[in-house]
């Protein structure tokens, strides 16, 4: 149906051509974005599509649709067939009706104003009959789920329902085939949800015959996913049934390439469980309670994603005010439409505190509170024992660090160098000390090379690690993170945290990060609050939040696998482990049933 | 929230054609030019908030203030021309010659032109679905659809714009760019050499994340066959009301009448070369 031969691609260089000329010598494969790949998808299959940041994922999928080259230049070499007709050639005018893209950023790819206008987009560009857009447009909206929607601003939606508006876009064409770029990455929880049902849900009915989805987590869609292709600079290293690839390599693929292996996949190796059965949760537990009745620990290398238990434990460095303090904070965007209610918290120093809660409920509302960015309407806030609720932002900057969701939006220089010094310069911190913390945090975030370069000219990866660096440079006492891993892949992810983590215990920095992420929280957060309504409904350990079904159904949080899995394996226990590092930990001192 | 936008509604002015309201607010920019004295000027901004209040159904108070907001430039005009034109009846003395009532009066004409342009302009695009305003400009003056789409490209982006405005200048403060919002009114007439810079670093940094949204919304486009093939379907039902026409020639009209009665410099030299 749809397949790539001895394909590769070269981004554009100045001596670069759309397509291989005749005599001319391709330049060095090395060189590559993508390195002769061939593979072939068949009707009916739901492949994802996994590997490292950089590693040509995005490229691939783009490449099936023509889109590279006719889009974005460069050198290509191999083909593209879909039906046995050629796509590289012909671009993007051969596979318009036939082939749809759901991108990963759900503003950028949305070119209308409303819902109804986006849908039937496609089907007026085709020339179609009035009564046959109509039909699609009606078909698309149910398929997708957002019927409602149908006369509503694009701009009002919500992130999740403006994927879902991108899907339905994307079926008016009627295509056979449906790419997805990371169509999860930038959404909240309930909106990653809605948009991978949609997804699944329109498989399954028929409405497409074959999916090919590029993805950083593939937790949720793993059950209904067919095939797995496993991609490492610019090659597919690895073709298979999902399960089985997982199971097999987990240790090199989330040790070596930094893959997100779903938890389920690495409870379910350490346990020897599954052996050729579907993986889930029922026999991972089963699995669990199995090993613990005949005295096997779990091996703690293989669980190696955690560190001890006893460097988790709070931190909390005595003596002096707490690091943040807040007293019964009101805030309003507009008069009567509050959006925090009576907040207060106090955080104490080199504390890693996670944020939770679906978007809506006021977490970065908070957060820009506490870093000075907006003026609560009542209440007071303190850092480092200061009342800073009536102080411009300035008294507190260097205090309090801000890293926004999208580093892109927080640069103001010209070199990489000159980004991280700004924040010294403006504060007059003397040259010498400059030049001193800048080589500092170079070293350290690994950006040394880029120097020179300008930040918009990084890849995501560096651009992320440069806008948490250009906090850090300042030593702030207390750091916030909105989203600071989304669309990263686990070396990434874990450098960053790592680094976070160091400074937290160092210096004593306190760190507030705003996730979605529950095993990153549950990896690193001592401490995690959820917001709802515009307030702190809780306050603890990730592993009492767990052992609050009630708490997790309202605000739509979901429990680690391992939570899920020891919680089955074990109803009677108070506080289950949340990761698979915290169970290795724990397990010796397990027996089956639990002591009185 | 766009700070204009399409306000849905059973008007006369929303009945009738994007073209005839575009023609009408093209009468009024042309008719205030020709206009002087800041009194005529004046009455005829006033008549077209009347059209946006009673034939729109919009809000006068809110079309003027969103009237004021986008003429934020009409003030120092007012202040330039009271300072610098020359004229004939000193009123008090000033830092660079006397403050003449003329230069005041033609301060006042040219600000008060450019609320005019603004409120016309502003019940044309509160009034007028856009979908409607580029199929007009497709069917019936035959541009391109392509570049019609442009208007409505522009739209569509301009609330993801606004959000990253602010987004931007938040993470700017957070960086230390806008250190010199210091209460102390000294800190701030000291930071005020480096406002400009400050200005060049959020236009540069706004304008790059513009930019960043352009391949995505190319091959979202392109995906779905934008200027595949020369003709393409509709599927909003598009009715041309007569009243339009009549409505912008009936503006049209008014306009010559009292340019001719007034016998303004504009007509005088139409004359002189008839």
């Amino acid at each position: 149906m749809l397949e790539a031969e001895r394909l590769s691609y070269w981004f554009p260089s100045r001596a670069s051509t759309p397509v291989e000329p005749k005599g001319m010598e391709a330049p060095p494969i090395e060189r590559a974005a993508l390195k002769e790949i061939s593979v072939r998808f068949q009707p009916g299959e739901f492949v994802l599509v996994v590997g490292p940041s950089g590693c040509g994922k995005s490229t691939f999928i783009q490449a099936l649709l023509g889109v590279v080259p006719a889009l974005t230049g460069g050198t290509v070499a191999g083909r593209v067939r879909l039906d046995g007709e050629e796509v590289l050639a012909r671009g993007l005018a051969g596979v318009a009706g036939k082939v749809g893209l759901v991108l990963q950023d759900p503003e950028s790819q949305l070119t209308n104003l409303d819902v109804e206008g986006e849908v039937v987009f496609g089907p007026e560009n085709l020339g179609l009959p009035r009564e046959e857009i109509a039909r699609r447009l009606d078909w698309s909206l149910t398929v997708a789920g957002i019927g409602p929607l149908r006369n509503r601003f694009v701009y009002a939606l919500s992130g999740g329902q403006k994927q879902r508006v991108a899907i339905a876009a994307g079926l008016a064409m009627r295509p056979r085939v449906l790419l997805l770029d990371s169509p999860t990455s930038n959404l909240d929880p309930i909106g990653g949800e809605e948009t991978l049902k949609a997804i699944v849900d329109l498989w399954r009915g028929g409405a497409v015959e074959l999916i090919v989805m590029a993805a950083h987590k593939i937790d949720d869609v793993l059950p209904v996913a067919t095939r797995l292709l496993v991609m490492s600079e610019g090659r597919i290293i690895l073709d298979g049934p999902p399960e089985s690839i997982l199971t097999q390599h987990l240790l090199a693929l989330r040790d070596e390439l930094g893959i997100f292996v779903p938890e389920l996949c690495e409870l379910a190796v350490l346990l020897n469980a599954g052996q050729g059965q579907p993986i889930n949760v029922d026999g991972t537990a089963a699995a669990l309670r199995e090993r613990v009745r005949v005295g096997l620990a779990l091996p703690v290398e293989g669980a190696a994603s955690s560190t001890p238990t006893a460097a988790r434990q709070a931190l909390p460095l005595t003596g002096g005010p707490p690091a943040v303090e807040v007293a019964d904070l009101h805030f309003a965007y507009e008069p009567g439409l509050p959006v925090l209610n009576g907040v207060s918290l106090s955080i104490e120093r080199g504390q890693f505190v996670a944020l939770l809660g679906q978007n809506g409920t006021g977490k970065t509302t908070l957060a820009k509170n506490i870093a000075g960015l907006y003026r609560p309407t009542g209440g007071t806030i303190r850092v480092g024992g200061v009342e800073t609720t009536s102080s411009a932002t300035y008294l507190r900057s260097g205090k309090v660090g801000y890293v926004f969701q999208y580093p892109d939006h927080q640069f103001v220089a010209l070199t990489v160098a000159d980004e991280l010094a700004y924040g010294l310069r403006a504060r007059a911190i003397p040259e010498p000390e400059v030049a001193k913390r800048v080589a500092l945090m170079l070293e350290l975030f690994k950006l040394s090379a880029h120097r020179d370069a300008p930040p918009y000219g990084l890849s995501m990866g560096e651009k992320r690690r440069l806008s948490v660096a250009t906090m850090l440079v300042l030593r702030p006492d207390v750091l916030i993170l909105d989203e600071p891993t989304t669309g990263q892949d686990r070396h990434n992810t874990v450098a960053l945290m790592e680094v976070l983590r160091q400074e937290a215990r160092e210096r004593g920095m306190t760190i507030i990060q705003i996730t979605h992420d529950m095993e990153q929280a549950a990896e690193y957060a001592d401490r995690v609050m959820v917001m709802d309504g515009g307030r702190i409904v809780f306050d603890g350990t990730i592993e009492a939040l767990f052992a609050d079904a009630e708490l997790l159904e309202q605000c739509h949080l979901k429990p680690t696998s391992t939570s899920s899995v020891c919680r089955l394996a074990w109803p009677e226990l108070q506080m289950a482990p949340a990761t698979p590092g915290r169970l290795a930990q724990l397990l010796p001192s397990l027996t089956f049933p639990l002591p009185e | 929230m766009p700070l204009i936008e399409f306000e849905e509604g059973t008007s006369f002015m929303h009945k009738l054609d994007p073209l005839s309201k575009l023609g009408w607010s093209f009468v009024v920019l042309v008719w205030l030019l020709a206009m002087r004295d800041p009194v005529p000027v004046l009455a005829l901004g006033l008549l077209v908030i009347a059209v946006g209040r009673l034939g729109g159904g919009l809000s006068a108070i809110e079309l003027l203030l969103t009237t004021a907001k986008l003429s934020v430039i009409a003030l120092p005009i007012v202040l330039i021309q009271a300072l610098l034109y020359p004229g004939q009846t000193a009123l008090a003395a000033g830092p660079f010659g006397p403050i003449t009532r003329e230069g005041i009066s033609f301060g006042l004409a040219i600000a008060l032109r450019i609320v005019g342009v603004v409120a016309a302009s502003t019940i044309v695009f509160k009034t007028t679905d856009p979908r409607d305003l580029v199929y007009g400009l497709h069917r019936h003056l035959h541009i391109p659809y392509r570049f019609a789409y442009i208007i409505f490209a522009g739209l569509r982006f301009i609330p993801l714009m606004q959000y990253e405005a602010a987004t931007i200048r938040e993470a700017q403060t957070v960086r230390g760019v806008y250190l010199a919002r210091s209460p102390s009114l000294l800190d701030r007439l000291r930071a005020l050499p480096s406002k400009p810079l400050q200005w060049k670093t959020f236009l540069v940094m706004l304008i790059a994340n513009g930019l960043r949204h352009v391949p995505a919304s190319t091959i979202a486009l392109e995906v779905r066959g934008f200027g595949l093939h020369s003709h393409r379907t509709f599927y909003r039902e598009h009715r041309v009301d007569r009243r339009g026409p009549i409505f912008a020639l009936a503006w049209l009209a008014a306009m010559v009448a009292y340019l001719v009665l007034t016998g303004t410099s504009l007509m005088r030299s139409v004359q002189s070369t008839l």
